[in-house]
């Protein structure tokens, strides 16, 4: 049962590695969301979590990044047919976070002509190594009612954030992946 | 088409394999002097906004009615009935938090299977290696309104890998959990 166990949670962290993200969301069953028809940006309650470590604070505070998200979730949120930013009554609040959280990783590396997956019998050593995640949280409230009614989020490596080229491409995948995850709009075609 | 569908329902079922890791430990603790007593009026207490360690739970109406759900169907069960929070004789208080465990190993080598995934013949061989994963804890109080004095706490612990990767794994975690925790409260 042990045996089986570790291999499963093994196998698990070696699939979760291939992945380029991870995404997915929260929702209000209840809500039909065809009814909203407009948003705005509201901030979002500040965590204590976020400024605890260097990274976070440095994350919360990357306006670079917040223009990208921002960006990345109106043009989401346009193809479903959603207006906004709007300041007049809107029907929705927009809100996201981005938080970093320490991860650990253990890996275990055996004799160079070992097979594959790290496998090895006594020549391999076990390190653990620290690494941070970063986890995008995009929350969609009701306006009047002030209720959370969707929260979609994405994980990533944090790294991954950096602000080259290529991980704003990588960001703005993880945004749609999770954008997926929002109920479909019958008026954009039953796009979900 | 196939391999659409294999590989969404091989991770779903290691996913679900690793619940069954690490099992769910329910425990609880009643104040020695404390009176369950008869049922009672209860109320939620006024909501804390602590972390949990995992920024998607955090300030997560999803999770906390869904606890709150369970929590009112139990207490309800055992006779207590809804209440204004400033005139119930029972607040009830609960909250979860995420943290990474690093699962470690004291076999000696020898005793140690040599690959992954590969059956071994002989039962005594096991995989030695170390790894994490993600424990979860669901602690639940009932408080005495009037004298603000703990009266019983019940608390589960668990594996919590994968499961906020979807909402109805998170919902049926939560169901089993409160359910579970719930058990342990003396019936009046």
């Amino acid at each position: 049962m042990r045996r089986s166990c570790a291999a499963a949670v093994l196998t698990w962290l070696m699939c979760s590695a291939c992945a380029p993200f991870h995404s997915g969301a929260f929702v209000d069953r209840d809500v039909n969301f065809s009814t909203y028809r407009t948003y705005t940006w509201t901030a979002a309650p500040p965590q204590a979590d976020d400024a605890a470590s260097a990274s976070g604070a440095a994350l919360a505070a990357d306006t670079e990044l917040r223009d990208r998200v921002m960006g990345e979730v109106e043009r989401q949120l346009a193809a479903r047919g959603l207006r906004g930013p709007s300041q007049k009554r809107p029907d929705l609040l927009i809100r996201y976070r981005a938080a970093v959280t320490p991860r650990l990783q253990v890996s275990t590396s055996g004799a160079p002509n070992a097979a594959p997956y790290g496998n090895c019998s006594y020549d391999c050593f076990t390190r653990v190594d620290e690494y941070e995640t970063a986890t995008l949280v995009l929350d969609v409230i009701d306006a009047r009612t002030r209720k959370l009614i969707w929260r979609g989020w994405t994980r990533d490596d944090l790294k991954e954030f950096a602000d080259s080229d290529q991980s704003a491409e990588r960001l703005r995948k993880a945004i749609d992946d999770m954008m997926t995850k929002f109920p479909a709009d019958e008026r954009s075609g039953g796009r979900s | 088409m196939t391999r659409r569908f294999v590989l969404p329902a091989g991770m779903l079922l290691l996913s679900m394999s690793q619940w069954s890791c690490a099992p769910v430990r329910v425990h609880s603790f009643t104040e020695a002097r404390a009176e369950i007593g008869p049922a009672k009026t209860y109320a939620f207490g006024p909501d804390e906004l602590k972390s949990t360690g995992d920024p998607r739970l955090d300030d997560n109406r999803f999770f906390t009615e869904r606890v709150q759900q369970n929590v009112e169907r139990e207490l309800k069960a055992r006779g207590y009935t809804a209440a204004d929070r400033a005139r119930a004789d029972v607040l009830v208080h609960f909250h979860a938090s995420v943290t990474q465990e690093l699962e470690l190993n004291d076999r000696y080598p020898n005793d140690c299977m040599p690959a992954l995934g590969v059956s071994n013949a002989t039962d005594r061989l096991r995989d030695c290696r170390p790894y994490v994963y993600d424990a979860g804890t669901l602690l639940i109080d009932l408080v005495d309104r009037r004298t603000n004095r703990l009266l019983w706490r019940g608390w589960a612990e668990g594996s919590m890998d994968g499961v906020l990767d979807k909402q109805e794994w998170m919902e049926e975690r939560v169901d089993d959990a409160v359910t579970r925790i719930m058990k342990q409260l003396p019936r009046s």
